[in-house]
């Protein structure tokens, strides 16, 4: 039996959490209290220390991405990538909703640390609850002098700008989200210039996942050693699960890097749902290749473990499907769903979200032909490694991952089905 | 300088120019539709993708500037397949209208069609997205949507040149559209020049729409008649009329632009032209002509001669030597008179006519209007339609017998006693000299209309009839003497580089 | 030229004001304004945007390139309640079509219409962040999760009053 480790969910689950005056008898702002006598390089060295990792996807290092800024320069931006979209993902949803103020406390230390006087909160327009606690919960900090003015210390402002989204999932991409703030549509920036050297209003920025800066209050507060010593080596800390799809109990699990991926489907989530089997599970999000039942089985909950298997652990975003599920059905929905955000820009991607959409959903409806499905293959391929950002790739993986893997199951949809197919059980 | 490798052979190119200018400068073209060497590179199309060492990921020629040392691979097996890729793609949705599409001809999407390949679709015709056709954009412009691969260079354009954004992509992904803001128009003054950037036949000229194949067309280098600046053109010619004016790149005058005006600035040239020389007693042959001005300009007590600002060096200066070797007592000045239009800050300059920095250079300034009030029995008008320009000088100009050399049956012709056709610019070798004192060539792409002259063979008729000698064995000779005797013109301009933008 | 009935009230210039200070450019205010004129007129219109695009100095046609962009701008014509399913698979493995066809049903249009008296709109939506708690619909400014039939027939009585 394995069970959650708690840092981050430590303050949850009261009516009144997401308050101040709550998360303040539990102990918020402590660790903010005590960068004010630190250096930011202190800060930075810290968290370079503990091995914290991004909790977006892509788990770069965050100490050793803040390190990218120029020596030299005379503003940076902190920008707050609460654009949490990819389908199987509401980690991020549950800090915003239940303890804003770690995240604020969060984005205090951040700004500490890489000397920034204004963060910029992209939060993502459907979400209306967690926006108005976020806002809230900003409100109460600057009326405490948590943020405002002298919230660096005397003369040091801190100032956090809550920005909402519109609808764009693309917006999660960090240059899109940048030239959204700005005004412009959500598409993503030809890189370099990174932006860490460009980045918001041409300037020097970092981007950092709500869950990411959530994790910076225990760092500071209990040293980078206490942080190490949860999860593996390379993946230290915990993660938030988030587990939906055909389970008892989904939900957002807080775990230790490292524990058995089983665990947390049966231990945790209460095991596939109704008796039923494990078919497949997609482990980080629906941008990342879909494992078999034994695949699933047989990874951790970690970077490394999930990436030896051919996945990535990404946002966290665990789904979960059972015997009775249809791949191609699942991938039809998939596939839409990028179609549907494709932001236009490049040629590959533009064209073939749409086109790849168009196959999928011709062979769930039993229209497809075998020239199809080698198309829907070919155009998979296609679309990877040419575009301006990683959207194409995340469309690409889901499909290549079902098509490969679940290979008889889209057979069996074909018009042109071989007969020992269409007679097979 | 650097130094680097282009498909196996070393060169030596200037540093900051991207990928795209460095092989070109090899005569190595890299296809491309979204980029632009007069807009800010976006990357988008991946068309120009190519190979470079040491980098897994091909990489976008347009957006990576040339680096010393660089490896560089355009037409590897990788890229080749990349951009058979892309092609696909844009072709995906591409209604295939070609039979009835202008762009026909000179197409980006045809070109690089034929180049990579690619003869079996994979999409059948009926699973074609379907978009806006015929959309009325502005007063010059049509959209097809249908045929848009969503390259940006309009949009571009508009924003970065023309300083308005008037055009924008709305939607996203595979419903991405061009469109300006719902109830408006293409507006700007330089809206024209979307059709030009457009790689495909998405954006078409409401002007040039269904009049003929571009491959019909013959074209010549010429400079636009518009204002001062001087634009560097092409004139396009099908059955000795002129059907189209576009712009020809020069980094040093135009860049690749002209303005909405100087694109439409040729249709006096087929229209209401001076066929014959005509007099009060009915027309007359050429040499008669000659000889009828001869007598009216010998018979009179005092001439005066008018030049314009809109003749070419060429002739201004033959019009100055036949002063001296004809009509030695008679005056001579130059008068302006198309009145001015506004100046922008893009290209348009205040004075409309193309040459009155020659004018000046050659010496032939002066106070018209005082000249005329001396009261000259006989005028001589060249190239100028004092009248339609400047109706106040009716006045000045009643009474006294009017010899009109000019292309069109423009206000001053009409007036005159005796009207003799000459060439226009696009029937003629010449040059003028733009506001910046840069002499620049045009070349005929018309033949003579009628029986229109070039100025300077009239005034060689007119004087031989005179007595005078004067003549010229060629055109190139006439430009050899004029630049001789004005050197402050410093003789056709060299340009830094410029042509068409070939995709 | 905007419409002479489409401007801010007093308070709404003052909120305005009051977040062009946190952003260097104008530009940036744009998506902020988008919503604060969504709130205001209960839709985006051409003469919203065009109000939009003076107050944050820009061109309409950018304004609508944005409109167009991003989906949660309402373009048509008000409408009293936007009900919005998650379409996305952590939302179907757990039922989410059963419930879109019964709305479907229930209101007698198709997703992606409007009913005729501009009361509802139906949408099929991506991904909410609510697949713990799917089937998730979103209407308004609110998320109604672990759907059921009879949760939505009851929802919809009440909308329907």
């Amino acid at each position: 039996m394995i069970a959650e480790t708690i840092l981050l969910k430590a303050r949850m689950g009261n009516t009144d959490s997401h308050t101040l005056a709550s998360a303040r008898a539990a102990g918020a702002y402590r660790a903010s209290a005590k960068t004010l006598a630190a250096a930011p390089e202190e800060i930075v060295q810290l968290v370079k220390d503990s091995g914290l990792r991004g909790r977006g996807g892509a788990g770069f290092p965050t100490g050793l991405k803040w390190t990218f800024l120029p020596k030299n320069r005379d503003a940076t931006y902190l920008c707050v990538n609460a654009d949490e979209s990819e389908p199987g993902t509401f980690k991020d949803r549950l800090i915003l909703e239940e303890d804003p103020h770690l995240l604020i406390e969060g984005i205090v230390i951040a700004c500490r640390a890489i000397r920034c006087a204004h963060a910029y909160l992209y939060i993502r327009g459907e979400f209306c609850l967690p926006h108005e606690r976020i806002r809230a919960a900003a409100d109460e900090a600057y009326a405490a002098g948590l943020l405002g003015p002298n919230a660096g210390g005397p003369g040091q402002a801190i100032d956090l700008t809550i920005h909402r989204g519109a609808g764009a999932y693309i917006c999660g991409e960090e240059t899109a989200l940048l030239n959204s703030i700005e005004g412009k549509k959500g598409q993503p920036r030809m890189k370099p210039p990174f932006p860490t050297n460009v980045g918001l209003f041409g300037k020097p920025t970092v981007i950092n996942n709500v869950e990411t800066l959530a994790n910076l209050p225990f760092i500071v507060e209990k040293g980078p050693d206490a942080y190490r010593a949860i999860g593996t080596e390379k993946s230290p800390g915990t993660r938030l699960m988030s587990v939906s799809g055909h389970v008892e109990r989904p939900g957002v699990y807080e775990v230790a890097h490292g524990v058995p991926m089983r665990g947390l489907i049966e231990d945790l989530a209460g095991g596939v749902r109704g008796g039923r089997k494990l078919k497949a599970l997609i482990p980080g999000g629906s941008s990342t290749p879909v494992l078999t039942a034994e695949e699933a089985y047989a990874v951790n909950v970690d970077f490394e473990s999930v990436q030896a298997a051919g996945s990535m652990l990404g946002s966290g975003g665990c789904i979960v499907m059972d015997e009775t599920t249809d791949m191609v059905w699942a991938l039809d929905k998939l596939a839409h769903f990028y179609a549907h955000e494709s932001c236009g820009q490049c040629t590959p991607c533009r064209e073939g979200s749409g086109w790849i959409a168009e196959i999928v959903r011709k062979i769930a409806t039993g229209k497809g032909t075998r020239a199809d499905l080698e198309k829907l293959e070919s155009l998979a391929a296609q679309i990877v490694g040419n575009t301006i950002c990683v959207f194409s790739d995340a469309l690409a993986m889901p499909v290549v991952s079902h098509v490969t893997k679940f290979r008889a199951e889209f057979e069996a949809h074909l018009a042109d089905r071989a007969s020992s197919s269409s007679a097979a059980p | 300088m650097a130094k680097f490798t282009l498909n196996g052979v070393e060169r030596e190119v200037p540093d900051g120019i991207n990928l795209i200018e460095a092989a070109l400068l090899s005569k190595v073209r890299i296809p491309h539709y979204c980029y632009h060497p007069g807009l800010s590179p976006e990357g988008n199309c991946r068309m120009c993708v190519v190979e470079i060492e040491g980098i897994p990921k091909l990489q976008t020629a347009c957006t990576t500037l040339v680096a010393d040392g660089m490896v560089v691979e355009t037409e590897s097996e990788k890229v080749i397949q990349e951009r058979t890729e892309v092609m696909e793609f844009l072709l995906r949705n591409h209604p295939i209208d070609c039979p009835i599409c202008d762009q026909a001809g000179e197409c980006g999407l045809q070109k690089y069609y034929m180049e990579h390949g690619l003869h079996d679709s994979r999409v059948a015709v009926e699973e074609k997205i379907l978009k806006r056709k015929r959309v009325d954009l502005g007063p010059l412009v049509v959209l097809d949507s249908e045929r848009c691969i969503l390259c940006s260079r309009c949009v571009r354009f508009c924003d970065e040149v023309a300083g308005v954004r008037e055009l924008v992509l709305a939607n996203r992904g595979g419903r991405s559209e061009i469109t300006t803001f719902p109830g408006r128009t293409l507006e700007n003054p330089y809206s024209g020049n979307v059709v030009d950037i457009c790689p495909v036949g998405a954006l078409t000229s409401k002007d040039f729409r269904f009049k003929v194949r571009v491959w019909f067309l013959k074209t010549a280098d010429s400079i636009c008649p518009g204002c001062e600046r001087g634009c560097n053109i092409y004139l396009e010619q099908y059955q000795n009329e002129v059907q189209r004016i576009r712009p020809r790149a020069n980094p040093d005058v135009n860049r690749w632009w002209i303005c909405d005006d100087g694109r439409l600035d040729y249709k006096w040239i087929n229209r209401d032209r001076l066929l014959r020389a005509e007099g009060e007693a009915g027309t007359h042959p050429p040499e008669r002509a000659d000889e009828e001005a001869a007598r009216m300009l010998k018979e009179a007590s005092s001439v005066l001669l008018v030049a314009s600002p809109r003749s070419s060096n060429e002739n201004l200066f033959a019009l100055k030597r036949f002063r001296d070797a004809a009509l030695p007592r008679a005056a001579l000045v130059g008068g302006s008179f198309r009145k001015p239009w506004e100046e922008d800050r893009i290209l348009k300059r205040p004075d409309r006519n193309p040459n009155r920095k020659g004018m000046e250079l050659l010496g032939l300034s002066g106070d018209l209007e005082g000249a005329l009030r001396t009261g000259p029995e006989c005028v001589l008008v060249v190239e100028n339609d004092l009248l339609g320009d400047r109706p106040e000088l009716a006045d000045l100009l009643r009474g006294k017998k009017l010899i009109a050399l000019a292309s069109n049956r423009d206000a001053t012709a009409e007036a005159a006693a005796l009207r003799i056709p000459v060439c226009t610019y696009a029937e003629t070798e010449g040059s003028w000299t733009n506001f910046e004192g840069r002499t620049q060539a045009f070349r005929p792409v018309l033949k003579a209309v009628g029986e229109s002259r070039p100025v300077f063979r009239v005034l060689e008729g007119i004087a031989r009839a005179l007595e005078a000698s004067l003549a010229w064995s060629d055109f190139e000779t006439l430009r050899a003497e004029t630049f001789q005797a004005a050197p402050a013109l410093g003789g056709l301009a060299r340009t830094s580089g410029g042509g068409a933008h070939a995709l | 030229m905007t419409h002479s009935m489409t401007r801010w009230s007093a308070a709404r210039t003052e909120e305005i004001e009051a977040l062009r200070r946190r952003y260097p450019t104008d530009h940036a205010l744009l998506l902020p304004v988008l919503w604060i004129a969504q709130r205001d007129f209960g839709w985006i219109s051409h003469d919203v945007m065009e109000l939009v695009a003076e107050t944050c100095r820009t061109s309409p046609a950018h304004v609508y390139s944005l409109a167009t962009f991003y989906t949660m701008f309402e373009l048509e014509k008000p409408i009293r309640y936007h009900i919005q399913v998650c379409n996305n698979l952590s939302c179907s493995l757990c039922g989410s079509e059963g419930i879109l066809a019964h709305i479907e049903k229930r209101l007698g249009i198709r997703a992606g219409e409007a009913t005729a008296d501009g009361r509802f709109r139906l949408t099929a939506v991506e991904c909410l962040a609510s697949c713990g708690t799917g089937p998730a619909m979103q209407v308004n400014d609110a998320y109604y999760e672990k759907l059921t039939l009879e949760k939505v027939d009851a929802l919809l009585e009440e909308w329907m009053k």
